[in-house]
């Protein structure tokens, strides 16, 4: 179990109470997006998977280890967090640099150079090693940020809205950044309101609502339309499921298509359902 | 820490002074605790401010920081011009013990004397300057400003500091999380202090270009437009601040008087 | 009409013609980087006269030439929001930042009350007059920002990228305004990148790619031109992806793609 969460409440200083008893338990090598509307407790809750929040009451066990004992500077060699904004987190003169800097005083000369060789070339910065991580755009220095977390070899990763404020091009390239970086087996923990990246990727969805857990399972019984429990879900999180979902859900219900399986997620799922029932089926007069 | 974190929100007749009103308190006391070289005269316009404070209800302001930055300067005061001040001549002795340190020799009654007067002089001043801070609400006291001559440009330009000031502060404690976040070792202050001087420069550089672009868009607000501009807080002088006023400048006066004819008052 | 920085290397607008009738909405689309901030700057004013540059051509708004006036005078017509609240918002309250606006263009005491009153109403402020802004979230400041133009009650809004702060409810009550403030007859230019909202309401769709206009049509049109889309590296909405994909499998063969969720259900019933 890679992280553990049980009866978690977190209270701001203000009295401001972010997060109500919050069970919650992470599976190694898990894709989970946790949603919700902005003030929910997303942010509190994966704050405490690196230590940075101590919980007020209850605990969070990362690995085993409960967090209230351990320092953040441990933890963030077991779980990586990416911030919303890559400035936060830049600083150095060179990319290089700045995958370096964290790790100078953890690893030998040869150690650290495989390390940011690595992480260069599985972000793709390998052309962009010597220049200040400052003058890139919005979408490469969220990778340096991602490298720079990378290079820590945490087992789990966090990231916080790594889609969110770019267009598409920016948002696909951390998009893949980010597959690429479950695709070497990492835990990936992503706080989201791109509702497409969820369908497309998640295998899990925790939805947050005024500090509390609202729906933990997958996206499609998430985007399930036929289902009241989830339509209130999705009501009280103000989350819109994906068009396509809306449209597989609508052409059920009213439109007779009967036989379209339910829960289609992706326009790729959609086209490849529609394609088998028109081959299956009779030539409809109107 | 901005000048709006000190604004305590309360209904006395003294936060519905003017400003002007206020600002002219402000002047007088500080004119006055320097006139008289005597620690009672000093502790009279003391004890007027703590009134002032009480009368307005804003005490809470006195358990904050600036009161014991004021505490401490007080005892800083009188113990270093106790020791160094050089109209010191009498040695302090209690009990046949006389306190004596290398070089600066003994404490002198002379010296602490004019520690406790310049000691109580920055406690006055501070005092009222808390006063001033507790009662009044930034906006009235930047539109009082103006209505003072000041150019509506600087007015603006506080504004925008005033709300930029608390910002960077917040954003500095995410840069010190978002550090620790990527294993950045921040254990003591020396650390802590490396990490935000490393940001500085671009926050820094940040802050300024927030300037220049809200500057922008208080003229995309209209600002400097060819009308004339509608008046929002009702800042005008009453009853009341002239009679406060009048009293003011009656205690300057009095203070004068009381220079001219009787000396600083000094006990020494 | 074209703009080049006095720092850029290039023409960040080039020869661009745009003509937008009073009540239209348009959204503007485009790759980051291919001028869409810079084409709303032209509209206030702002460039040339705060952001110097060479300047060939003219902008005329509301019958006003943009090279002939004051910044603050063409704010009298046309308001402007950018996507970060924090280069927008300047004064100590929440209701200070609300008033400055219209007290800046000598609106009566009570008429910028009432003004107040509605647009906390409509972008969901109530509770945080007195608030200072440095205290509020993300997205109420993105809210507080679009508000205190709103209370200014301009003939022209442009907006550019005012939800990208925001969660997917604060956007939908952004887009609820805008909506509103369509039906009250304002011209609206709104650059984002959420393009199924614009696919939905917007009359036009103006695609910026390198400075230059590249499509310029109903969303439907150019949302069905998938090669340039593709080409200037950008995305379609979802309904009408769905509809390429069909298309390309042989399924549908009209040449217009649906872009909106009830057009595509229709489109469906229609064809099967």
């Amino acid at each position: 179990m890679m992280i553990e969460v049980e009866n978690l409440y977190f209270t701001y200083p203000g009295n401001v109470q972010a997060l109500k008893g919050v069970n919650l338990s992470i599976e190694e090598g898990e894709f989970v997006a946790i949603v919700g509307p902005n003030g929910s407790g997303k942010t509190t809750l994966a704050l405490h998977f690196n230590g940075l929040l101590k919980p007020t009451r209850g605990c969070v066990y990362v690995k085993g280890k409960d967090t209230r004992e351990t320092c953040v500077e441990e933890l963030s060699t077991v779980v990586g967090y990416v911030f919303q904004n890559p400035n936060h987190q830049l600083f150095n003169l060179t990319v290089r640099d700045e995958i370096a800097f964290a790790l100078k005083r953890r690893l030998t000369k040869s150690e650290l150079e495989e390390r940011v060789e690595d992480a260069l070339s599985l972000f793709g910065l390998k052309a962009f090693e010597d220049l200040n991580p400052f003058t890139l755009s919005l979408p490469l220095k969220k990778l340096v940020a991602m490298a720079t977390v990378y290079a820590m070899k945490p087992e789990v990763f966090v990231l916080d809205e790594p889609t969110t404020g770019q267009d598409f091009f920016g948002a696909k390239l951390v998009e893949n950044a980010v597959l690429k970086v479950r695709d070497t087996g990492k835990t990936i923990i992503v706080i989201t309101h791109d509702m497409k990246f969820v369908a497309r990727h998640a295998k899990r969805v925790i939805v947050m609502v005024d500090g509390e857990i609202a729906f933990n399972g997958e996206p499609r019984e998430l985007f399930d339309q036929s289902t009241q429990d989830a339509r209130k879900t999705l009501e009280r999180a103000k989350i819109k499921p994906p068009k396509t979902a809306l449209l597989s859900y609508m052409l059920r219900q009213d439109g007779g298509f009967k036989d379209l399986p339910a829960n289609l997620l992706i326009p790729e799922e959609f086209v490849e359902a529609l394609a088998k029932l028109r081959s299956k089926s009779v030539v409809k007069c109107l | 820490m901005s000048l709006k974190g000190f604004y305590i929100q309360k209904d006395s007749w003294l936060h519905r002074l003017d400003p002007r009103t206020k600002m002219a308190y402000l002047v007088v006391s500080a004119a006055v605790v320097f006139i008289f070289f005597n620690p009672l005269a000093v502790l009279a316009v003391l004890f007027i401010n703590l009134i002032l404070i009480f009368l307005a209800k804003t005490y809470v302001v006195l358990k904050g920081a600036l009161a014991k930055i004021l505490l401490i300067a007080l005892v800083l005061n009188i113990v270093v011009h106790g020791f160094a001040s050089p109209a010191g001549k009498t040695p302090v002795s209690l009990f046949n013990y006389t306190l004596w340190i290398p070089f600066f020799e003994s404490l002198k009654w002379e010296g602490m004397y004019v520690g406790l007067v310049f000691g109580l002089r920055i406690v006055a001043l501070g005092l009222s300057l808390l006063f001033f801070v507790s009662t009044t609400h930034p906006t009235d006291f930047l539109n009082s400003l103006r209505r003072l001559g000041l150019p509506v440009k600087y007015t603006l330009m506080l504004s925008i500091s005033l709300q930029l000031i608390p910002e960077m502060l917040d954003e500095s404690r995410i840069i010190l999380n978002a550090q620790r976040a990527r294993g950045v070792r921040l254990k003591n202050s020396v650390d802590k202090l490396k990490a935000i001087i490393s940001t500085f420069i671009p926050l820094t550089i940040s802050s300024l270009e927030k300037m220049n672009i809200i500057s922008m868009s208080i003229l995309a607000r209209g600002y400097g437009a060819p009308v004339k501009p509608t008046e929002i807080r009702r800042l005008g002088l009453k009853h009341v601040d002239i009679i406060v006023i009048f009293l003011t400048f009656f205690m300057l006066a009095l203070a004068l008087y009381i220079r001219i004819f009787y000396g600083d008052l000094s006990l020494f | 009409m074209w703009f080049k920085y006095n720092l850029g290397r290039e023409y960040a607008l080039k020869g661009i013609n745009l003509s937008i009738e009073e009540g239209e909405m348009v959204g503007v689309i485009g790759p980051n980087g291919s001028g869409k901030t810079t084409l709303c700057l032209t509209l206030n004013g702002i460039i040339p006269h705060l952001l110097p540059g060479e300047f060939k051509g003219q902008v005329v708004v509301c019958g006003i030439n943009t090279l002939e006036h004051s910044v603050p005078e063409i704010a009298q017509n046309v308001g402007i929001v950018f996507s970060e609240p924090d280069f927008q918002i300047s004064q100590l309250t929440v209701e200070d930042e609300i008033m400055f606006g219209p007290a800046n263009l000598g609106v009566p005491r009570h008429e910028i009350e009432s003004r107040m009153r509605d647009v906390i109403e409509v972008l969901g402020l109530k509770g945080l007059e007195k608030r200072p802004p440095h205290t509020l979230s993300g997205g109420q400041k993105q809210r507080l920002a679009i508000a205190s133009v709103l209370s200014m009650r301009p003939k022209v809004l442009v907006l550019d990228e005012p939800t990208t702060q925001l969660d997917p409810a604060g956007t939908e009550e952004v887009f609820q305004a805008i909506k509103a403030l369509k039906e009250r007859g304002v011209t609206i230019v709104v650059v984002e990148h959420k393009i199924d909202f614009l696919a939905e309401y917007a009359d036009r769709i103006v695609l910026l790619y390198k400075g230059r206009v590249v499509l310029d049509g109903r969303p439907k049109e150019v949302f069905s031109d998938i090669d340039t889309i593709v080409g200037c590296n950008m995305g379609l909405p979802e309904v009408t992806e769905i509809f390429h994909l069909l298309k390309k499998k042989g399924l549908y063969g009209k040449k217009e793609l649906p872009v909106t969720l009830e057009e595509a259900y229709d489109e469906i019933l229609d064809s099967w």
